[in-house]
């Protein structure tokens, strides 16, 4: 089954999850970009617009 | 899984240290680049197992085994094994969801795997049991990145 959801309603019900995910996430970075240094960017760069769709797409929605 | 791509790489690196880090951690998210029709479709499918996403030769162990060959001359053994293993590992934990993975491709075209967790992202990120797991993970690769 795939789920429709609405972002907003979604997002408000499930702030601790987001923010943990993204804390998780933002500590992870920060430690692999102080580990990698420049290399971080090999890593990183394919997927920099994929996250600028995926910001836009987010923005789009919260809009709606 | 989410995180779990850089983490288990990053608890292997702790493990096995000479494995290349840069290209343990590239080989296990290259897969990922798969998503883009995901990312850019209209609406979701009527069943999230359906997506393009990890339903391509970039989610199977096969792609990874071919590549070892051109990393090996083009690089060294560290490189050409940490690029394979980091994008097994990939392939293999992706594989736990409950759609599974091109495990045998090219023999079978089937998707294989223990159907533990949930495929659906949304049903993913809130669920305490899979959150606790990727968040262990997240603090042992801590950990591994602080101490090593």
């Amino acid at each position: 089954m795939s789920l429709r959801v609405d972002l907003k309603k979604w997002g408000g019900k499930n702030l601790g999850y987001i923010t943990a995910w993204i804390a998780m996430g933002i500590v992870l970075l920060v430690l692999l970009v102080w580990r990698l240094r420049l290399g971080i960017l090999v890593l990183i760069g394919p997927f920099i617009p994929y996250l600028a769709i995926t910001l836009a797409r987010i923005y789009q929605e919260m809009r709606k | 899984m989410i995180l779990a791509h850089i983490t288990v790489p990053l608890i292997l690196y702790g493990i096995f240290p000479d494995f290349h880090l840069l290209a343990l951690l590239v080989g296990a998210n290259i897969s990922s680049l798969d998503v883009l029709p995901t990312l850019l479709r209209k609406k979701p499918p009527k069943e999230s197992t359906a997506e393009t996403h990890a339903a391509t030769i970039l989610h199977t162990l096969f792609f990874f085994a071919i590549l070892f060959v051109p990393f090996y001359f083009g690089f060294n053994l560290a490189i050409a094994l940490s690029f394979m293993i980091g994008g097994f590992t990939h392939v293999l934990i992706d594989a736990l969801d409950e759609k599974g993975r091109m495990l045998l491709y090219p023999i079978s075209k089937k998707f294989y795997g223990p159907r533990i967790f949930t495929y659906d992202f949304w049903i993913y990120v809130t669920d305490r049991r899979i959150f606790t797991l990727e968040a262990t993970l997240c603090v042992v690769a801590y950990v591994v990145l602080l101490v090593r």
